[in-house]
């Protein structure tokens, strides 16, 4: 037999949609598990004005349990009056038994009381009212409310109930509603109750989807729905739809019959931006734009409405119009931003404040100007140097527009769109792509230029965070910086700048006015640094060989990646590894014993063994410069390391370094220093790996 | 527009060709709600912003008293005024408002009913429930709901109210409040607010334009914002005195004006960003008094009652 069990609500928010289904379905299957019922399969599913369980297959009964408890020792079974002691009936009422059934049974520590219990397994039509009752309560949602006299907290009111097992009414009561069999139709078509015969999964699906309007209860037969009710009505216009993915979800969770209404609109619009007319479609009124095959906007857009196709033409009027007012105050924001001009906009910046403490978005567009230059020198882009200069002066100047204000999501695309308006086109793409990477994985500006302007402000906003102390931590990331950080660690390594991220970060800083506090700048580079390790794992690197890179910080990212790569490379290398097992024994030694800084005295070098390992470190004094490390370089320049093995392995065997003279035990771990010195600070501590 | 207006004798062609007008709309619902066992009140007599500031529903939704209210409510929104040049935007409109306390278990298939009471079959139209939760500052008021949008446009909010004054309530009010000119816009099928068939020979035009007019005059170019600034400080002070008096409803007739003349302060640019959050704060203080006083009566009552 199977169970079935739907809430009616009220319409849930659409974001509450899929959290709550599949915290019903792990509800279940605890539940379940923790009444001892076996079942096939447990699957959630729903609407956002009915959330449905169906376990298929519950057994008929709970499994019985047999199990023998070890209680107190038998000496406490009963005092001298021939009672129950405190702590024997204490253990029989802990078991759910009486104390009279408690029985004592030798073991090899002694005689003890112990507990027989044998539960039978009861009747799964018994369990299931409290079954459903703790699934309906235990639902929780990202904002609650109540609306009843027990005040039970809530993502919207229930307004009906359905427990069926097989073909029973399974009845129980929450917030005031007792289960029946019966759910309703879509919202705006009564209450006349549709009745469902039994828990049969198919069925119930059936039922719902040959009413009149349909209700189609399987989000995914929902979602196909939608998109061929939004694409045919594209297709038939000779078009396309624009399935934005986020809108798609979105109605999806707030439709139960999707049907696709499309009208036209004024072609005075297009001249709009296109990437505006689509955010007051999508955002603002919740409809696809229409797209012609080369992906150019379309005078049509396309709405869902939940329920019939029935008055589409006054439906389609009512749209119509609240689209075109929605476009229209586009077109005056638009107009009075365009007659405004950028210049305008980044002098009003002077009111906007970036940070508490740390003065206005004008002076952090400056910041950001300037470090953008640096970097330019930097890396000798003095082609680039105007268009990084205007790009990154005005990069936060459309935070200032009407239209950015209206639509905090168009912000950096607006500001391309002005900058283009005056004829900056290579600033323009700059600036349309200041806040790239939109996403973890999303691409990254496409110029040189507007890498450099993007990777500045990111800079600069996380040092002014850091500045002042705001940090995040846990989950709480108000201000992205983490996604900013990210995008920091892939601009620099994807890009290959060669700078690294010490010298930004002081650059940075120095360009904050002086007398600014510090309240926590020196933990941004492990911040980043854990960034960076996410970023290297992503391409394929082990980030533990990340932590034995010695002052990463200090080098360009992509030397880092270099130095990685060798590192993970030389860990599979014998040799290698025999070197790497001597230099962890080298420091463990090291750090067992007294610090000792004095140079090595060649005359207190009395074994072989000791002279041959410093004639080692002495030949392989490597220097390395700052030119950028290629892995093969860096394979090249750890593969010496390989000279230690033997010297090493002679050492150990050879030389005792804890002996009681004093003078020849101090040298010796003056030349173990050494050779740590060596392997620790070169380039890698390889003890780390 | 005057002229085009149809005569009455045409009415029962026009009443198909372009809905209800607005008097008989009001008359519409107060019919509606009326039979659904509400109170028909009358509009409260104190400027105020919405029709949630009607002690109706402010003092209303406090105790445990069951409360079912339909009414009419002048909103004045002195910034929004635009001297009755602007097809969208007044300083004085008006809110339907309903509270029904304890919330009715199918308050919802009601409010579609009240849909249809008006000429708009849901069955015919997209009426779309979208997650809104209201909440008021000034009122210390929060509640759960949607926006009701019909065709894609916002006709309703619709609020279960679950704090009101700092009060967690309990039982929890209803609140539905319809936007007026903007259902009767869409009813009449016209684009300018002045346009609307006040009744079949009226527009809403010949009743307010010349009110929208003198009053953005009014709030934008001549009030006084010395008195306003004194008004503000003397409707505190009478508050919170017959606050403490018990008095609570003249004490909170002085809120609601402080309220207004704050709009009016904001209206004539007079006021700053820390002035908002203070005078915001005044009047939250006040509503909370208000509310204090009044459930403190409430409870008294009970006691001698016992």
């Amino acid at each position: 037999m199977n169970a079935l069990l739907e809430i009616g609500v009220e319409h849930l928010p659409a974001r509450f949609m899929q959290p709550a289904l599949t915290q019903l379905k792990t509800l279940t299957e605890n539940l379940l598990a923790e009444k001892r019922i076996a079942y096939q399969k447990v699957e959630s599913f729903g609407t956002y004005r009915r959330l449905v369980v169906f376990i298929r297959e519950i057994a008929p009964k709970s499994a019985d349990v047999q199990k023998e408890v070890k209680g107190p020792p038998a000496k406490l079974l009963k005092d001298a009056q021939g009672n129950f002691t405190p702590q024997s009936a204490g253990f029989a009422q802990k078991n759910g038994i009486a104390a009279d059934k408690l029985v004592v049974k030798e073991t090899d520590k002694g005689p003890f009381i112990f507990a027989e219990i044998n539960i039978k397994g009861e009747k799964t039509a018994k369990l299931l009212p409290e079954i459903f009752t703790r699934i309906v309560t235990g639902l929780e949602f990202a904002k609650n409310m109540v609306w009843e006299s027990s005040q039970l907290k809530y993502g919207r009111p229930i307004r009906s109930l359905i427990g069926l097992y097989g073909d029973k009414v399974i009845k129980f009561t929450v917030a005031g509603v007792t289960s029946n069999r019966n759910t309703y139709p879509l919202s705006s078509f009564g209450r006349k109750p549709i009745k469902v015969a039994c828990a049969d999964k198919e069925a119930y699906v059936e039922l719902l989807r040959t009413q009149y309007p349909p209700i189609l209860v399987l989000p995914q037969e929902r979602r196909e729905a939608l998109l061929r009710t939004v694409s045919n009505e594209a297709g038939i216009r000779g078009y396309q739809a624009d399935l934005d993915e986020d809108l798609i979800t979105e109605t999806v969770w707030f439709t139960e019959h999707p049907v696709a209404v499309c009208g036209d609109f004024e072609l005075k619009f297009l001249t709009l931006p296109k990437e505006l007319v689509t955010t007051v479609l999508k955002k603002q009124i919740k409809m696809f734009p229409v797209l012609s095959k080369k992906g150019e906007l379309q005078p049509y857009f396309i709405a869902v409405r939940d329920g019939l196709s029935v008055n589409q033409n006054e439906v389609c009027d009512g749209f119509k119009k609240v689209m075109s007012a929605r476009l229209s105050d586009a077109v005056f924001f638009f107009e009075n931003d365009k007659k405004e001009g950028l210049k305008n906009f980044k002098e009003k910046l002077k009111n906007i404040l970036f940070l508490e403490g740390l003065g206005s978005l004008y002076e952090k567009s400056n910041r950001t100007q300037q470090l953008a230059l640096w970097l330019c020198e930097k890396l000798s882009q003095h082609a680039i140097k105007e268009t990084v200069s205007y790009a990154a002066g005005y990069a936060y100047a459309d935070l200032a527009s009407h239209v950015v204000y209206e639509f905090p999501e168009l912000q950096g695309y607006m500001g391309g769109q002005y900058a283009a308006l005056e004829e900056k086109n290579e600033a323009a793409t700059a600036m349309g792509e200041f806040y790239f990477p939109l996403t973890s994985s999303s691409p990254l500006p496409s110029t040189i230029a507007g890498n450099l302007v993007s990777l500045a402000g990111k800079i600069d906003t996380l040092v002014g965070n850091f500045l002042i102390g705001q940090i995040p931590t846990g989950s709480e990331d108000p201000f992205a910086l983490r996604r900013q950080a990210f995008a920091v660690v892939r601009i620099l390594l994807e890009k290959e700048i060669p700078v690294s991220l010490k010298e930004l970060i002081d650059k940075s800083y120095a360009l904050y006015p002086s007398a600014t506090p510090d309240k926590g700048l020196a933990q941004l580079p492990e911040f980043l640094f854990q960034r960076l390790a996410l970023v290297l794992q992503q391409r394929g690197h082990n980030p533990s060989a990340l932590k034995a890179v010695c002052g990463w910080d200090t080098l360009p990212l992509k030397q880092v990646e270099n130095l990685v790569g060798a590192l993970e490379t030389l860990t599979q290398d014998a040799s290698f590894s025999a070197v790497l097992e001597s230099a962890k024994r080298v420091s463990n030694i090291l750090k067992k014993s007294e610090q000792v800084t004095a140079s090595v005295q060649e005359d207190l070098l009395e074994l072989p063994a000791e002279r041959e390992l410093k004639q080692t470190i002495d030949r392989l004094s490597v220097t390395v410069n700052k030119t950028p490390y290629t892995t093969q370089d860096y394979l090249q320049l750890l593969q010496t390391f390989n000279a230690f093995k033997e010297p090493l392995e002679k050492f150990f065997t050879d030389v005792m370094v804890n002996v009681p003279d004093e003078k020849i035990r101090r040298n010796r771990l003056a030349l173990l220093t050494r050779a740590r010195a060596y392997l620790t600070q070169t380039v890698a501590d390889i003890t780390q790996l | 527009m005057p002229g085009s207006v149809p005569s009455s004798k045409y009415s029962i062609i026009v009443y198909m060709k372009y809905g209800m007008n607005f008097q008989d709309m009001i008359s519409a619902l107060n019919h509606y709600w009326t039979k659904q066992g509400c109170v028909l009140v009358q509009p409260y007599d104190v400027e105020k912003g919405a029709g949630t500031y009607n002690p109706e529903t402010f003092f209303g939704s406090l105790t445990k008293k069951p409360v079912n209210r339909a009414y009419v409510e002048p909103c004045r929104r002195p910034a929004d005024g635009r001297y009755g040049d602007n097809p969208n935007r007044l300083g004085k409109y008006y809110q339907y408002q309903v509270i029904m306390k304890p919330a009715p278990a199918n308050i919802q298939e009601i409010y579609l009913g009240s849909l249809k009471a008006i000429g708009l079959n849901p069955k015919e139209h997209d009426v779309r429930w979208i997650e809104d939760d209201w909440q008021s500052p000034t009122l210390g008021a929060s509640g759960v709901g949607w926006e009701i949008w019909l065709d894609g446009m916002e006709i309703t909010q619709f609020t279960y109210f679950q704090n009101m004054a700092g009060y967690a309530l309990n039982p929890i009010t209803v609140e539905i409040t319809y936007g007026l000119e903007r259902i009767a816009m869409y009813c009449q099928k016209v684009d300018n607010v002045f346009d609307l068939r006040w009744n079949d020979t009226i527009t809403y035009r010949d009743v307010h334009h010349e009110n929208e007019r003198q009053f953005s005059h009014y709030y934008f170019e001549e009030s006084n914002v010395e008195h306003l600034r004194r008004y503000i400080q003397e409707c505190e002070e009478e508050c919170y005195a017959l606050c403490k008096k018990g008095l609570y409803l003249p004490a909170y007739d002085n809120a609601m004006k402080l309220s207004h003349y704050f709009n009016m302060l904001e209206a004539r640019g007079a006021i700053s960003v820390s002035d908002r959050t203070n005078n915001i704060t005044k009047i939250r203080n006040l509503a909370k008094a208000c509310a204090k006083a009044y459930v403190q009566s409430v409870e008294k009552q009970e006691e001698a009652s016992k």
